[in-house]
């Protein structure tokens, strides 16, 4: 899969901006502040029809804009252009899809057509984040190639902020906890799966390792203590994703080198997973990532994407390594 | 300046109906002082309301203590559970049901402050019982809120041993199957039915 052409209308910091991409390695080159992480967020947009980053639609808005759309020309085995408009409109706000100026009826349905994998400065050091952000990071990729999951896992939480309420108020833990339960085994299940299938793709001496906290046991043997401390601490929304580092927690014992070596890895079975479970090949994005390498990693790294043979968009404020991109974006 | 007792009493009232904020009230209050024409409708409206009350069997809105639908002697043993009046008048209107209903008013919802005590669940059992009903028929919606007192009140009513349903929630008319949710569609595979042939 190819991203052909951007068009961004009110969207973060743009009124109205066009790139074009090229296959292979592209670079977009501009100071801080000039939208480089404006676009990514697009690209990302494209795919997930929400921010990667956690950001409000409405605060993706260009400063005083009612409307931003996202216009995407992509190649896949044939040539689309998918259109992403969101409108806010007093308390209300409408988003839209569009692909080949058709509406839409399911948001999730472009999942099949598009995934773009995209990075930003926090998830490079996700192995040394707290818990709560790996959860997020793998949740959000699980939801990405699988609408399913995504479904369950925001039913799930939907039910949650009731049972987390009932806590406070009613007391009612059985009937939440009711129905929480056939959603949690589905998230159990299916991050059990594809962890499996990452572990499985990786090279040995990375492991991610998934901990369940209903492992072998069930919501009921956690009602009395949840009930005395007001909120709930069992289920998907308290499970751990932990990495390994020949055999040790990389979180406490691998070096920074290590940590990174890792990571890539994982972005490695990533594209390796979104390969076998969705039969395209994915986008990548990565935000501002020669931050946090030395020269000799960005060469490294530099190799390693020509060898994917994907299309990669990254950000960078100087122009240092332009030479070795297929094509080059300035942003002012 | 101090505006009057009772237009900050009217203000305070309106703002105990549901979706009405402060400036609402504020606006609607300024409304019915300005317009008598509305003052006037709203007090002949109110005061034929006061004249309504809640079907003392199954809680929907009724002239009589007991409502038409209730007094129908022809009615099957069958009790279908809704949310509101109005569900029970849309299912009414189709003509295809002939049981008896059960209004609950609301659903559980901790966020609202809805508690099932809030709720007409309680005298389910009893009506259940003393109507001699055969089914129950759980039609609510298809939401968090609604699965979760639909489960609230089969575990209420479950040891009467009479046939607890519900009604089947697939593919809405004029939806594609290819743009249909996977649960929708797993649910619409599972509670699938004979083929009806008009
Ligand atoms: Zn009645």
């Amino acid at each position: 899969m190819l991203i052909k052409k951007l068009n961004l209308i009110n969207f973060g910091k743009f009124s109205n901006f066009t790139a074009e991409f090229a296959e292979g390695l592209n670079i977009i080159v501009g100071k801080n502040g000039s939208g480089k992480t404006t676009i990514v967020e697009a690209l990302a947009y494209i795919s997930f029809q929400r921010s990667f980053r956690h950001v409000k639609d409405e605060d993706l808005l260009r400063f005083g804009e009612k409307e931003f759309s996202i216009t995407a020309n992509i190649s896949n085995l044939t040539e689309h252009e998918i259109k992403i408009i969101y409108r806010k409109e007093n308390d209300k706000s409408v988003k839209r899809v569009y692909v080949d100026n058709k509406r839409q009826k399911l948001i999730t349905k472009l999942h099949k057509e598009i995934i773009v994998l995209a990075f930003h400065n926090y998830n490079y050091s996700i192995i040394e984040q707290s818990p709560a952000s790996r959860r997020y990071f793998f949740d959000w990729f699980f939801s990405l190639i699988d609408e399913e999951y995504y479904i369950n896992l925001h039913r799930y939480k939907k039910i949650l902020i009731q049972k987390n309420k009932s806590l406070k108020t009613s007391k009612d833990i059985k009937l939440w906890n009711s129905q929480l339960k056939p959603y949690a085994s589905y998230i159990n299940d299916i991050r059990k799966k594809y962890i499996n299938e990452l572990n499985s793709i990786i090279p040995d001496e990375v492991k991610i390792k998934y901990t369940s906290t209903l492992e072998n046991k069930t919501f009921e043997d956690f009602e009395e203590i949840e009930l005395k401390r007001g909120f709930s601490i069992v289920g998907p929304h308290r499970d751990m994703f932990d990495f390994y580092y020949r055999g040790k927690n990389a979180r406490l014992y691998a070096s920074d080198g290590e940590r990174r070596k890792a990571f890539f890895e994982l972005v490695n079975g990533m594209v390796k997973l979104v390969e076998k479970t969705k039969n395209v090949k994915p986008v990548l994005a990565f935000d501002e990532l020669f931050g946090v390498l030395d020269k000799d990693n960005i060469k490294k790294f530099i190799k390693k994407m020509t060898e994917l043979d994907l299309q990669v968009v990254i950000t960078a404020h100087s122009k240092d390594y332009v030479e070795e991109f297929m094509n080059i974006i300035e942003i002012s | 300046m101090k505006f009057p007792k009772g237009f900050l009493r009217l203000i305070e009232v309106l703002k105990k109906l549901p979706g009405i904020g402060e400036k609402t009230a504020e606006k609607s209050a300024f409304v019915i002082v300005k317009n008598g024409r509305i003052l006037d409708e709203l007090i002949t409206a109110l005061n034929e309301i006061k004249k309504l009350k809640l079907c003392s069997k199954c809680n929907t809105i009724s002239e009589r203590e007991v409502c038409e639908v209730c007094s129908d002697l022809q009615r099957e043993k069958i009790i279908m559970v809704v949310e509101s009046p109005y569900d029970m008048y849309h299912i009414e209107k189709l003509g295809v049901y002939n049981g008896k209903y059960h209004v609950i008013g609301g659903l559980i919802s901790p966020l609202e402050g809805i508690e099932p005590k809030d709720l007409f669940i309680d005298n389910l059992k009893n009506r259940i019982l003393e109507e001699d009903i055969k089914e129950v028929i759980i039609a609510l919606s298809s939401s968090i809120e609604g699965d979760a007192t639909g489960y609230y009140i089969y575990e209420k009513i479950k040891d009467t041993n009479i046939n607890i349903t519900q009604i089947a929630r697939g593919i809405p008319t004029g939806y594609e199957i290819t743009y249909t949710d996977n649960i929708t569609l797993q649910k619409a595979i599972i509670l699938r039915q004979p083929f009806i042939t008009n």
